[in-house]
């Protein structure tokens, strides 16, 4: 029996532009809330996907289907996200206002694990993660947030595996190095 | 093997990215070294609570009708794009990929250093061409003179006949020659 997901691409690259919509509608959120993570940038969330979900149905005939529907939509997230930090070249403030606001959101939720941490850790963390600059931010985005294998982020970024565990060694280090920075302060 | 190159195998090792061998390795190491064990106690606590945080990071809710205007923009579209031939398709991509908001001015750039580059060029060659046209006159010019000295005065009509016929093609295509020309003559003359 085939996964909805492989019959809906299916549908789609007969020409069924409806099964496409539904595809869209099954996965807008998440690419919402994976293209924020990467960007910090509200104003642009609803372009990018706009432009990943585009790319995709254009695509639509090169998905071979090795991976999942999602996972590779994913990858032109993440690709779009990446070359739109690489074009923008600057560090977006810390808008502070949103992240209390979001602080908050967080832990009036209902799962028990986002309650672990007090809302100053919270802060603290991710004032942290927010001004690491983005070739360490994104590589952590894409292991701790998305959950990808190093084989796939060396995919996405195209290198070697090894430069990915690296990288992701490194991003660590300098993220654990700000923490103490901001303990301290 | 020292500590330092032992910290990139902790940080695969609590991604779960490690092979068996290394692994083996690593733990043979933390066996005897508590420095490590350490920070792969903090790099596991780090991991966990970043990865915690991802709820913190929700993106604004997607538009209502979100995915009625990205079929909207497809059916705009010029008949099904995704069949396009690959010539075409790659132009259809790179058109689009230069019109995207962020990398207008990059391609803005990219221009202007192309027409510069161009331009140059133009004047290059331009240089280049009037130079050998020059140099082919000289040359003609002098082994006319050689010519000269061996035959006498009966060849003289053959000679100027010859760069007469020889030259009048050169200074059609380049003015500038004209100047020359007028200097070599008088000296001739003189």
């Amino acid at each position: 029996m085939k996964h909805s997901d492989e019959v809906l691409v299916e549908e789609t690259r007969k020409g069924n532009k409806k099964s496409f919509e539904l595809l869209i509608i099954k996965y807008e959120k998440q690419i919402f809330n994976l293209i924020y993570r990467f960007t910090k940038d509200p104003e642009t969330v609803a372009e990018l996907a706009q432009e990943t979900f585009l790319k995709a149905y254009r695509a639509i005939h090169d998905f071979k289907g090795r991976s999942s529907f999602y996972t590779w939509l994913r990858q032109i997230a993440v690709n779009n996200s990446i070359n739109y930090l690489n074009s923008r070249r600057e560090t977006l403030s810390l808008d502070a206002d949103n992240v209390e606001s979001q602080i908050q959101e967080y832990h009036t939720g209902e799962n028990p694990e986002k309650t672990i941490l007090s809302q100053e850790e919270i802060r603290l963390v991710r004032v942290a993660l927010d001004s690491l600059p983005d070739h360490f931010r994104s590589i952590l985005v894409m292991r701790e947030f998305e959950d990808m294998s190093y084989e796939e982020i060396a995919q996405i970024l195209h290198c070697p595996v090894g430069t990915v565990r690296s990288r992701l060694f490194h991003a660590r280090r300098v993220l654990k190095e700000k923490l103490e920075l901001e303990i301290q302060d | 093997m020292g500590c330092s190159e032992f910290l990139e195998l902790v940080s695969a090792y609590i991604d779960d990215e490690l092979t068996e061998k290394e692994t083996k390795r690593l733990l043979d190491h933390l066996e005897t070294c508590e420095s490590c064990t350490h920070i792969l106690s903090e790099l596991t606590l780090q991991k966990e609570t970043v990865a915690s945080l991802s709820g913190c990071y929700e993106g604004p809710n997607p538009p209502d009708h979100f995915a009625t205007s990205v079929m909207a923009l497809i059916a705009s579209e010029s008949p099904s794009k995704s069949r396009l031939n690959p010539v075409r398709a790659f132009f259809s991509h790179f058109t689009m990929e230069l019109t995207t908001s962020w990398r207008k001015p990059a391609f803005a750039v990219s221009c202007a250093l192309l027409i510069g580059l161009g331009a140059f060029a133009g004047v290059v060659i331009k240089n280049q061409t009037e130079s050998a046209q020059l140099l082919s006159v000289y040359e003609l010019q002098a082994s006319s003179e050689n010519q000269y000295s061996a035959e006498e005065e009966d060849t003289d009509s053959r000679f100027f006949d010859h760069f007469a016929r020889s030259s009048a093609e050169t200074f059609a295509t380049t003015p500038c020659l004209l100047e020359y020309a007028a200097y070599t003559c008088n000296s001739s003359n003189e």
